[in-house]
């Protein structure tokens, strides 16, 4: 991954096609990534992908740098991913249904090797399901991108201790629905 | 109990990520070897939490996305462009080299004709103002003579006229 240089910034904000294609290259992993964790479906997750982008490029030019981009892109995606979200879960009526095209993920080629990831994607994708947006991002960004409590308070523009709070109380309930279920996923 | 119920809250955030300074990080990591009921919970925690996560894949953003993107910013480019230039032929119409001589003709034509008719207005509004004046002037001098003759009425000033 390319860093992205104040110079970049400044070209894809004048218009430069390809200086946006580097922040795209750049951003476009976490971006898919986060949205695909948060809303559990990969047509929204690259619709999400898509809006951020769009968005990305038009507000470039009012960026003013009071964070850094990388922050900046983050919180337009964790936005963008929990109002998708939103809207898919009101439209499922329960937060427990699965993306069908997780299940497409059996290709040929090392047949156990992506049958165990698919298993990984799918048991993650059930503890996202048992908590709320908001805590559903707290983890993700913890958990999947490595964020910092510091760095997910910035980009959410919460207190640090919110961040600390939202992560314990989802942790709780995913513990105590395991425990509940005795599931065993290992 | 205290301590533990505690320790479980730090394990299950600041300790499970690494937010913890060394301090208290070591401190925790005596308590565990000691409390077998608080190591069980760190394992748990590690297990249920933590594994599943290392293990989910990274996936990559498929090749359209970037088409579809780049197709929707230049179609909004191309509006911009088009509104744009619609704006400069409109400018431009105005400003071809061949109307200039028109244009500035049309201008002078206007302000002289302009000029021409204030003039003449004025002379109008003249004229009228004459006119008015000497009709005033007129009607005075009858009104002056009937006035007179009835001012002139005691014999003194009969005797004299």
């Amino acid at each position: 991954m390319q860093d992205i240089t104040e110079d970049i910034i400044i070209k894809a904000a004048q218009g430069d096609f390809a200086s946006f294609e580097l922040i795209y290259k750049a951003y476009s992993g976490f971006v898919y990534n986060v949205a695909l964790r948060v809303i559990n479906s990969k047509e929204d997750a690259q619709e999400v992908t898509q809006e951020v982008f769009l968005s990305i490029h038009q507000k470039l030019s009012e960026f003013r740098r009071e964070s850094s981009l990388k922050t900046w892109v983050y919180r337009i995606t964790v936005n963008c991913a929990i109002n998708a979200s939103k809207k898919v879960s009101q439209m499922r009526n329960k937060t427990s249904e699965y993306d069908d095209s997780s299940k497409e993920a059996m290709v040929v080629g090392d047949v156990h090797k992506e049958m165990d990831k698919a298993h990984s994607s799918k048991i993650v994708e059930e503890i996202l399901s048992l908590v709320n947006e908001e805590q559903r991002v707290c983890l993700v960004l913890r958990n999947i991108e490595g964020l910092s409590y510091d760095q997910i308070a910035k980009t959410l523009k919460v207190n640090i201790n919110t961040v600390r709070s939202r992560l314990k109380r989802a942790r709780e309930k995913i513990l105590a629905t395991k425990r509940q279920t005795s599931y065993e996923y290992l | 109990m205290n301590t533990c119920n505690s320790l479980k809250e730090l394990i299950l955030t600041d300790y499970l990520d690494g937010e913890t300074n060394l301090a208290i990080r070591q401190q925790i990591n005596d308590h565990l070897s000691a409390c077998s009921d608080c190591r069980l919970f760190a394992q748990d925690v590690k297990q249920k939490l933590v594994v599943p996560f290392e293990k989910a894949p990274q996936e990559t953003v498929p090749e359209h996305v970037w088409s579809s993107i780049k197709e929707q910013i230049e179609k909004e480019t191309s509006v911009e462009v088009e509104s744009e230039s619609l704006l400069s032929k409109v400018v431009q119409f105005f400003t071809i080299p061949h109307l200039v001589p028109v244009m500035g003709s049309l201008v002078i034509v206007l302000v002289v004709s302009v000029l021409f008719f204030k003039k003449h207005q004025l002379q109008q509004v003249k004229v009228r103002e004459q006119v008015e004046y000497l009709a005033y002037l007129l009607e005075s001098s009858v009104t002056m003579k009937e006035s007179d003759r009835n001012v002139l009425k005691t014999p003194i000033e009969q005797y004299f006229l």
